[in-house]
């Protein structure tokens, strides 16, 4: 495209550079497993903080919610209403337990609790899920980087995937850690730059709060809906109670999460860490949705393309001109919302005639969206391998067209830091996991200190070729980002039950809550294929099936001795 | 596969019952600092609810 010149190269390289090398400069003080793994637990409540707000926000995070808001609204900031909730509990439960047992992993409490066969299985669950999540965390923003920045998809993955592979295995926690901290600052500084920006672009005169009620007019202010609907993918009790279990078993159970908190000094700053991520998390989410809101009132006054993935429309444009008479439609719907748009904003007519005016904008912006898919239906057809929801291309679209150079080549740097952070998170946590709970536990069980310092590294390796591997692959197959998203929500609710009913019960033993884990799992996926039920859901499904069937054969086992 | 302890670390400490903790930097008690979060969500949901409803 053209778009991103010599300063933005600059900038972009320096920023990632920068970061890498303060990442590798940890390794001086990496000299035993506990100090790669653990980062010697010396870390205050800010760096934990910030390092478990980066691992949560991946790149796509910041490509896509803005796009998501500008189609859909604000109503995905309440998939993060069970957050605060479930910071309390992992807190006041589950911190004081891993740092009584001073475990690497959480998986190796259930050992503590259970027995060897329980903490396999909450490995390998781990293991599997988030080995494909890595991969996707590492494809997901490099498509849409290779469509930017002209460069081949492969090429992209390798550059973001050997990045993190170099500085996370040469560093361990610490560096995971302490880069996560200077990568979080980056991407908030240049989120808030892009924000004030959009906003000092708006037609003048207009401002942040006539954006939200243009916004409002059509149907994208829908921050909160406190209607009960179990198909709804988002509303307050989903957010609340569906999102409570989600992010309970997200922070308290998966090891990408706990490692970061692990890393603390004491359990006061590890709590002081989720607390701060409990406070910040919604308004950041808010943050980022309003970014897509301003670009929405932003399109309504500067033309948007009609589809945001400007090399698929050009090449399809290529091959099917009636893509060009979809556009040409597009355009004077554009116009003519616009003009009510302007009318809107004036404010001086009747109510009555505002509220015609409120209707019109709706109905044009609904036409409009039908413009939008007519021609994604088009440019998939003829492209079969383009992605058919260019909601993703949206906010970098605004980013190379309408931002200053060196500003473009700091957002890049964004979305490249939100990548590396999760990924290097995602590593970490799976080379950990397979040397702490698999290699050293059931392979080779009795090493020195070095030979596990040194396993950790290649096993971390091992999982950076799969992550890659993976990404590279990914591309050939269809919605694979909404898959994964609804794998996770398949595995989170049954490895939350185990770790409940390890925490909440004192007799319920190894085999009941194993039988109880393989039933939640059949449920979950019987749901999945035979329910309409929003995935959300599905954490609190499996989660529920496994300590009440835990408990329940737990008696019925008792009442058979007897 | 037979239960076991990790064979490279201290065994579990036995549980004591509560034990005492050292209490947040700020206000006193860990519960204060639970209900500050639960307090600001709320604040959240009802201001996030009085968006929805003044832009609609």
């Amino acid at each position: 495209m053209g778009l991103v010149n010599g300063l933005d190269w600059v900038v972009l390289v320096a920023t990632v550079a920068a970061i890498v090398a303060y990442g590798v400069s940890q390794t001086r003080t990496v000299q035993s497993t506990s100090s790669y793994l653990r980062g010697d637990r010396e870390l205050r409540w800010p760096t934990i903080g910030l390092s478990v707000m980066a691992t949560q926000a991946s790149a796509i995070t910041f490509l896509s919610v803005p796009g998501q808001a500008y189609e859909d609204g604000m109503r995905f900031v309440q998939f993060y209403f069970g957050l605060p909730l479930a910071m309390i509990v992992i807190s006041a439960v589950a911190i004081p337990i891993y740092y009584r047992l001073k475990v690497y992993t959480a998986y190796e409490y259930l050992e503590e609790r259970f027995d060897v066969r329980v903490r396999v299985l909450g490995a390998l669950l781990f293991l599997v899920q988030r080995g494909l999540a890595a991969g996707i965390t590492i494809y997901a923003p490099a498509i849409v980087l290779s469509s930017i920045l002209g460069w081949q998809l492969w090429l992209t993955n390798l550059v973001i995937g050997v990045t993190v592979i170099v500085y996370t295995v040469s560093g361990g926690t610490k560096a995971v850690s302490r880069t996560q901290k200077q990568q979080m600052v980056v991407i908030l500084v240049g989120m808030l730059l892009a924000f004030g920006v959009a906003v000092a672009k708006l037609p003048e005169g207009m401002g942040l709060v006539d954006a939200m009620r243009l916004a409002g007019a059509a149907g994208r202010m829908n921050v909160v809906n406190f209607e009960f609907e179990p198909n709804d993918r988002y509303n307050l009790w989903s957010g609340l109670v569906g999102g409570f279990f989600l992010q309970l078993s997200y922070f308290g159970t998966d090891q990408s999460q706990v490692q970061r908190y692990l890393t603390g000094r004491s359990v006061t700053e590890s709590r002081l860490g989720l607390l701060f991520n409990g406070l910040m998390k919604i308004p950041m989410q808010f943050f980022i949705l309003l970014v897509g809101i301003v670009l929405f009132a932003f399109h309504v006054f500067v033309p948007p393309p009609a589809f945001f993935n400007l090399p698929a429309l050009e090449a399809a444009r290529e091959k099917d001109p009636q893509i060009s008479v979809l556009e040409e439609r597009h355009r004077e719907l554009l116009d003519q919302r616009a003009s009510v748009a302007r009318s809107l904003l004036d404010g001086t007519a009747p109510p009555r005639e505002i509220a015609r005016q409120r209707s019109d904008f709706d109905s044009l912006t609904r036409a409009l969206d039908l413009e939008r898919e007519r021609v994604a239906e088009r440019v998939t057809r003829v492209l079969p391998r383009a992605e058919s929801e260019d909601d993703d291309y949206i906010f970098i679209h605004f980013v190379v067209s309408h931002l200053p150079h060196g500003l473009v080549g700091l957002l890049i740097a964004v979305i490249l830091s939100a990548a590396m952070s999760s990924t290097a998170s995602e590593l970490n946590a799976l080379g950990t996991t397979t040397t702490i709970d698999l290699y050293r536990r059931l392979g080779r069980t009795a090493q020195g200190d070095r030979h596990y310092l040194w396993a950790s590294k290649a096993f971390t390796v091992f999982w950076g070729g799969v992550a890659l591997s993976f990404a590279t692959f990914a591309s050939l197959l269809d919605n694979l980002i909404e898959a994964v998203n609804i794998l996770g929500s398949l595995f989170f609710g049954t490895v939350l039950g185990m770790f409940l009913v390890a925490f909440g019960t004192r007799r319920v033993g190894a085999t009941p809550t194993l039988l109880a884990a393989l039933a939640a799992e059949a449920t979950v996926v019987s749901c999945f294929f035979h329910t309409e039920l929003g995935y959300l859901w599905f954490n609190l499904v499996g989660c529920l099936v496994t300590v009440g069937l835990a408990w329940t054969l737990h008696h019925l086992f008792r009442l058979a001795r007897a | 596969m037979a239960s076991s302890h990790r064979d490279d670390a201290a065994p579990p400490e036995p549980h004591r019952g509560a034990e005492p903790e050292e209490p947040p930097p700020i206000l006193g008690k860990w519960s204060r600092l639970y209900l500050v979060l639960v307090g600001a969500l709320l604040a959240q949901v009802l201001l996030y609810a009085w968006l929805t409803r003044w832009a609609s």
